[in-house]
């Protein structure tokens, strides 16, 4: 895959997971699209990503000063709409400003017990100590909640701490997952080419598609998700 | 929503059981807290001035979680609610 091939296609990724994300639907109450294409006039449908859908049923806890306290209320939250009071394993998706907010607050916490001390300080071979761990989970109570850190709530969300803890459990009765993802059979993913005049090197005979020394490459596919408990679900943000 | 001296929440998902638990606020213009919030010590006590103990004033621990959902009422009248209210 050349270079230009390669950027695309991580950009079409990029926009894709970003849109899975955080769209909010351009369907008005007639369910019909707001936007089409200006050359055809053919609607383009966006339906609501992950954040969205659950935005209108989470819980939410707005912090001033991340503690031990606030995540204790987000499990409780979490257990009270959970099918078990324990054995709860929930995963927090944050943003970098949370990551090191949580690793601040439990370093805090850690440090007034007497732990053994490496968990805090240990000392390397050339006789530095190095200060500080990576925490990557809390536990109480039978339920845990692992954290994991993702760059694209970074870029939407800035310097504020902001995190989205989901329930993934598939549903006991039905089977059905959580979160689901949808697109066309076969329509996930097209790329095309389009040739000028040289070909995709610039040098070729043959067949083109058009009369400009240049070419063009295109992705595009369908995605849409689906939250099927959006009300299992918790959003943390520092106010 | 306002109503005379009562502000009365509401939700703009409306009645789904969403709720929010919010600490005081800092104003995102000058990073302080409003002067009804103080800071706690240690053991989640709030640290107060002798004065501030005697004035009758009521405050609001920066700790301090306030839930709210659809139809939380605060009585602006009431000082210890208008005091939450001013935290939030």
């Amino acid at each position: 895959m050349d270079k230009v091939e390669d950027n695309l296609l991580k950009n079409f990724m990029y926009v894709k997971n970003q849109g899975l994300l955080f769209n909010k639907t351009n369907i008005d109450v007639n369910g019909k699209p707001t936007i089409q294409d200006p050359d055809t006039n053919r609607p383009i449908y966006i339906g609501d990503g992950i954040i969205p859908q659950i935005e209108r049923f989470a819980s939410k806890y707005g912090y001033n000063k991340l503690t031990v306290q606030v995540m204790q209320t987000a499990i409780n939250m979490m257990c009270q709409k959970a099918e078990n009071p324990t054995g709860n394993k929930f995963i927090f998706v944050v943003n970098e400003a949370l990551w090191n907010q949580i690793q601040l607050a439990l370093s805090e916490w850690l440090a007034r017990f007497n732990t053994c001390g490496t968990y805090l300080w240990s000392k390397e071979a050339n006789g530095y100590v190095k200060v500080g761990a990576t925490f990557s989970t809390y536990e109480i109570g039978g339920n845990e909640i692992t954290f994991k850190v993702d760059r694209s709530l970074s870029r939407e969300y800035g310097d504020k701490g902001y995190g989205v803890m989901i329930d993934l459990t598939a549903d006991k009765a039905s089977g059905q997952p959580a979160i689901c993802a949808f697109t066309f059979k076969g329509g996930e993913f097209i790329s095309s080419k389009y040739p000028g005049v040289g070909g995709l090197d610039g040098l070729s005979s043959g067949i083109v598609s058009s009369p400009v020394a240049g070419s063009k490459l295109i992705i595009h596919g369908y995605a849409g998700v689906g939250v099927f408990s959006p009300y299992r679900s918790f959003i943390l943000f520092e106010n | 929503m306002t109503d005379g001296n009562y502000i009365i929440i509401r939700s703009v998902f409306g009645k789904v059981g969403q709720k929010y638990y919010l600490n005081p606020a800092r104003d995102p213009m000058t990073k302080r807290f409003p002067p009804c919030v103080k800071h706690v010590d240690s053991k989640g006590d709030m640290i107060l001035t002798e004065a501030e103990k005697n004035s009758g004033e009521v405050y609001i621990p920066e700790d301090e979680v306030i839930i709210i959902e659809d139809g939380t009422t605060f009585n602006l009248e009431d000082k210890y609610e208008a005091a939450r209210w001013q935290a939030i």
